[in-house]
């Protein structure tokens, strides 16, 4: 009998399509049933009889709203918990807490490669099926990569590191998956996509890395290859491990298109072998290159802006395109993005970056200017911005304004236990009303004056009550 | 004298296990019901007594461990192997059939209770066999007697514990299945358990303290007991801020005081005493979701019924849903039937019905329906205030002697408002 199927991603915000929903679809399609796509919820969908429902999750940050969606649905099938299934990464991670915060047991766990775990009685392996691309025809939401062939090539990691949740989601290190096979059907599907988009979590770790490449030549994905007039990317979106990649990794990476190279630069201590394996990417002619740097985590700022650097100053030394993308650490389990990693870094640090890269659109400008404006040109400079007031940090423009240069004036006058006794005025009153109560109580005139800073436009709210 | 012909056949224990509960939420309730009379039994009162539920939906199991009196390993074996049977009756103990014990069997595949008494290093351990029980009902061409199936489907044998000390029972119950696998969701079993088992009222209910003073002082005996699901303490739902219907997207309405309340059947001494919460506004029903909605029966502090037991002593069935409250019983004429739906029929239900509807129903009716014609009222005349302040508005801003321009300017301010067309033909004859 032919099933109503429903998958809902939850309303977070995602550029990426849900990839383990678009496999669900292949499959129930494959077995004759109707299947639906929401994002969040919607009440057309209420006046359908669903067999089934599937919601994925992605970070556990989106906790509340993932909470709620899957409360809805439940109310949806009026609490008949066996019609809905949830799976993907936070469910994967939060496994009882997402029971005991909703009621649902049916949370598969790591990877969908037998039918039983949702219950169903065939050998269909619905992980190795080829995503759907007309899941999200005619719905609202829009997601990037749709042009790409999405997939793995290998599965797990052979390692335990303790920030990373791969170990826990796919213990078992698949070291090789023949890529081409599922690469025939999206063409025989859906027609040839341009570009390819591989989520292996450590591909560097595949003894058959060279097969691997071999594959993508054979796939059309050599350097410089094209099709539609377009140059065609292979983009390995997890990035790769800077201790591992060797020269014979760079000299097979530079036959195929890879745009960007994904590199993480987790921490200083790895800074000459970051700047040997970024020397060695030059040489084979990497330049496009993206760089993921862990921050608020085992670090100081003062390292983080080290880091950043060390990207600048490489590109202007090798003519390479290197962008960095700073990510805040969030603990595995955490509930909400507020994990602040003391006592190195504290509230004013952590938002004071994130608002710094508001401005510019989460990435780091390759260019030097730019980034000394930006970041400033010394540590020193970038523990100053980070001091700043929001209002001032975010306007900045090529050159400082009046009210940044007075700042700077009052900041620079400061003494060090002065400057202490600001930043923890700052970090421990976070609301305006709460900080205008502290400022009220500073004795200190010279704190006083540079606290005024910090609420620019707080009597405005108390004038239109007023009025 | 000759043996009777009288036979137990194995169908009774299917009307004992899988034909008894409509909700299979039904067997934490039995189990708690059990656990908390033995701890009434126990004479050791400064001990710290507790009922720990622990679900796991993974593993298809369900713990249900309390360390009340336990049962003695001398006894264990009579015990726990009979059916129907139950030296409690008089009491005035919440459990007396003999079978609550037998509800989780209809859900799981496999059963153990397992017991010890206190200064007893024997641990008593009886295993049921559901699965087969299960299958011997509904397969077997050749019924058999109900004693011939407990035989064949339980294990009964004793080892040794590890320490004299401390007494418990524990029920454990593998590879659980219920419709729609309610019976694992921790949520709903949050909330059953909140509204059906004798827990605490929680710290934020600020009435609580004066209600438990009232039934202590009262009742013949109330017990309040420690409730942990997985880890998390249970409490009752109720609180002095409540959400109800009254605006569309829901409206808050506060309990002010609460009403304490002796239900009087004409008996030497009143048959239950309760409570009910004073609104402050009384204007639509409690929110479904608040799950504290009615004025809810209870016997041994355990929940008898539903939220909608006593809607028919209302005005109207959904008065009830207005107020929150508690009728504890304490008469040993209002027996709870095995359901624990309802009461036995006799002479004191009807009674305590009667009273109920006297004493508690009508007069909230009555309330309700009074504070409904004050609010409608005091809405007209808000009407009527404001088409009174539009039309004096525009007489005034409008140059005199312009009737149309006055008409326009209150067709304007007043577009949104039912009785414009009134206001307007009115003004036109005036004008």
């Amino acid at each position: 009998m032919k099933r109503n199927i429903l998958l809902v991603e939850p309303a977070y915000k995602t550029k990426f399509p849900p990839l383990g929903l678009m496999k669900l679809s292949t499959y129930h399609k494959t077995i004759g049933d109707s299947v639906r796509f929401v994002k969040g919820w919607n009440h057309d969908i209420e006046y359908t009889s669903w067999n089934r429902i599937y919601i994925t999750t992605l970070f556990t940050y989106h906790w509340k709203v993932t909470v709620d969606t899957i409360k809805w649905y439940k109310e949806l099938v009026k609490g008949d918990i066996n019609k809905i299934y949830i799976g993907g990464i936070m469910a994967g991670l939060m496994r009882q807490e997402l029971w005991r915060a909703t009621g649902i047991d049916q949370i598969v766990k790591g990877i969908l490669n037998d039918t039983k775990l949702i219950k169903e009685n065939n050998s269909y392996i619905i992980d190795e099926m080829i995503p759907d691309y007309s899941l999200f025809d005619g719905t609202q939401h829009k997601y990037t990569l749709l042009d790409s062939y999405i997939g793995y090539s290998t599965r797990g990691c052979p390692n335990r590191c303790p920030f990373c949740g791969v170990h826990e989601l796919e213990p078992e290190f698949i070291d090789y998956k023949g890529i081409k096979p599922l690469i025939k059907k999206i063409d025989d599907s859906f027609g040839k996509k341009q570009h390819l988009v591989l989520f292996d979590n450590n591909i560097l770790a595949s003894r058959k890395f060279e097969i691997l490449i071999s594959d993508l030549l054979d796939i059309g994905f050599g350097k410089n290859e094209r099709i539609n007039n377009k140059l065609r990317h292979v983009d390995f979106n997890q990035g790769v491990d800077v201790r591992l990649i060797n020269e014979k990794h760079f000299e097979l990476l530079s036959k195929i298109a890879i745009n960007p190279l994904r590199i993480a630069f987790d921490s200083i201590k790895l800074k000459k072998i970051y700047e040997k394996k970024i020397r060695l990417a030059a040489r084979y002619g990497i330049e496009n290159l993206s760089n993921y740097i862990l921050y608020n985590y085992k670090d100081t700022p003062e390292e983080f802006w080290q880091r950043l650097k060390i990207n600048i100053d490489l590109n202007k030394e090798l003519g390479l395109k290197i962008y960095s993308f700073p990510m805040k650490y969030i603990p595995l389990n955490a509930t909400d993005r507020t994990y602040i990693d003391e006592p190195f870094w504290n509230w004013q640090f952590v938002r004071g970056v994130q608002r710094i890269l508001n401005v510019m659109k989460g990435s780091v400008m390759p260019q030097e200017d730019f980034f000394n404006r930006a970041f400033g040109s010394t540590a020193d400079e970038f523990m100053t911005i980070l001091h700043m007031p929001e209002s001032i940090l975010m306007n900045r423009g090529r050159e400082a304004k009046t009210e940044e240069v007075d700042w700077l004036n009052k900041y620079f006058g400061l003494t060090n236990g002065e400057r202490k006794e600001l930043l923890s005025i700052l970090c421990n009153n976070r609301s305006k009303k709460t900080l205008a109560t502290a400022i009220s109580k500073v004795q200190n005139i010279k704190l006083r004056n540079i606290l005024d800073y910090y609420l620019p436009d707080y009597s405005l709210p108390l004038f239109e009550e007023y009025e | 004298m000759h043996r009777s012909s009288f036979r137990a056949g194995m169908y009774l224990l299917e009307n004992l296990t899988s034909g008894m509960y409509n909700d299979p939420l039904s067997i934490y309730r039995e189990y708690i019901q059990n656990s908390v009379d033995s701890f009434d039994l126990s004479s050791n009162n400064n001990g710290h007594y507790a009922v720990n539920i622990d679900l796991d939906p993974f593993d298809r199991s369900i713990r249900i461990f309390d360390n009340g009196l336990g049962v003695s390993a001398k006894k264990a074996e009579e015990v726990l192997s009979s059916i129907g049977e139950s030296n409690k009756r008089g009491l005035h103990l919440r459990g007396f059939r003999g079978i609550g014990r037998l509800g989780g069997i209809a859900f799981c595949d496999k059963a153990i209770f397992r017991t010890k008494a206190e200064g007893e290093s024997t641990e008593s351990i009886q295993e049921w066999d559901c699965y087969r029980l299960k299958k011997a009902l509904n397969l077997s061409n050749k019924p058999r007697t109900f004693k011939q199936i407990l035989k064949n489907i339980t294990k009964f044998y004793q080892r040794n514990s590890q320490s004299k000390e401390g007494s418990y029972f524990e029920v454990i119950l593998y590879d659980v299945k219920s419709f729609k696998n309610y019976i694992f969701d921790i949520e709903r079993v949050r909330n059953y358990l909140s509204q059906v088992a004798p827990v605490p009222f929680d710290n934020n209910f600020i009435f609580g303290r004066k209600i438990d003073r009232y039934l202590k002082e009262n009742l013949s005996h109330y017990g309040k007991y420690s409730i942990v699901l997985n880890g998390e303490h249970i409490y009752k739902p109720y609180r002095s801020k409540i959400r109800t219907t009254k605006n569309k997207g829901g409206g808050f309405d506060h309990i002010d005081d609460v009403e304490l309340i002796a239900v009087d059947v004409g008996y030497k001494s009143p048959i239950a005493y309760g409570w009910y919460g004073k609104r402050r506004d009384l204007l639509g029903s409690i929110s479904k979701g608040e799950s504290c909605s009615g004025i809810r029966v209870r016997a041994g502090n355990i929940l008898i019924g539903g939220p909608h037991l006593l809607d028919k002593c209302f005005r109207e069935d959904r008065f009830n849903s207005y107020t929150v409250g508690e009728i504890h019983i304490d008469s040993a004429e209002l027996v709870p039937n095995s359901r624990r739906d309802d009461f036995i029929d006799n002479e004191s239900k009807a009674l305590f019905y009667d009273a109920i509807e006297r004493q508690i129903g009508l007069p909230i009716s009555k309330e309700i329906r009074l504070r409904s014609r004050i609010n409608s009222d005091s809405r007209k005349s808000d009407t009527k205030g404001k088409c009174a302040a539009s039309t004096h508005y525009a007489i005034k801003n409008v140059p005199k002697g312009n009737s149309i321009g006055i008409i326009a300017e209150i067709e304007n301010i007043c577009r949104n408002c039912n009785n414009v067309e009134l206001i307007v033909s009115k003004l036109n004859k005036c004008l």
